[in-house]
């Protein structure tokens, strides 16, 4: 139970911790050593890019009805997809900086997400209910 | 990147030694014989000496944070650079500082 919320913080903090390293030694400013972690194109770029050439309000159909809507359909799936990118840089970033570190496969990566996932939902319930399943 | 021992004076360290540069007479010498490595053998010699003694994580990266500036900004060592070195040490002082930054927060 604990473990896994201690995990998630160590997760974070070793997120800190590269980004310390990297912004105050010049020779650790490698590429490869992010683990693909970059703040500004991996948030950013999604969200702007990607929404600038498909939402198209004054589009095809000529009604204002469907364009607000279509405008707020792609806005609500461009939020979701950046909360879902944030739950996984912080939820599973010690999964992914492993990852290229170690040169695991893609079914391992998602077997050890699937393993923190079910250690978060034990989690989960003895925050909720006070119940240690762990201990059965 | 490979070092050619045995057929320059420069790679195994004469020349420096005869324009009386010590230091770098003995880096040549002793990258000579284990291409790229002597730094990293030399950094995990003193971690783990360090971690032995005194069992300071703290103290461990203040050092080993030290010693990777020095390593990496020193002007005579450049070409012979082993890439994977820096990232061992990398990997090494980030989980350290993971470590002290979670023991700071947590308890």
């Amino acid at each position: 139970m604990k473990a896994a919320f201690k995990l998630m913080m160590f997760s974070i903090l070793l997120n800190a911790a590269v980004g310390l390293m990297i912004t105050s030694v010049p020779a650790f400013e490698i590429p490869e050593y992010r683990g693909g972690m970059y703040y500004n194109e991996s948030i950013n770029d999604e969200f702007t890019f990607e929404m600038n050439s498909s939402v198209n309000p004054t589009g095809d159909v000529e009604d204002a009805d469907s364009a607000i809507d279509r405008l707020l359909d792609k806005l609500n799936l461009g939020i979701i997809s950046k909360f879902l990118n944030l739950l996984d840089q912080y939820m599973y970033g010690f999964v992914n900086i492993i990852t290229p570190v170690l040169g695991l496969t893609k079914n391992i990566e998602n077997f050890l997400k699937g393993l923190i996932t079910f250690a978060y939902v034990m989690g989960a319930i003895w925050l909720w209910t006070g119940k240690d399943l762990g201990k059965g | 990147m490979a070092i050619n021992c045995g057929v320059t004076n420069s790679s195994i360290g004469w020349d420096s030694l005869f324009e009386g540069k010590m230091i770098e007479a003995a880096y040549g010498m002793y990258n000579c014989a284990m291409p790229g490595w002597i730094i990293p053998i030399l950094f995990f010699v003193f971690q783990f000496m360090l971690y032995t003694k005194t069992r300071n994580i703290t103290l461990m990266w203040i050092t080993g944070f030290f010693f990777v500036v020095m390593y990496t900004t020193a002007t005579f060592i450049g070409e012979y650079i082993e890439a994977l070195s820096i990232q061992i040490m990398f990997i090494l002082l980030v989980f350290e500082l993971a470590g002290i930054l979670f023991v700071w927060i947590m308890k």
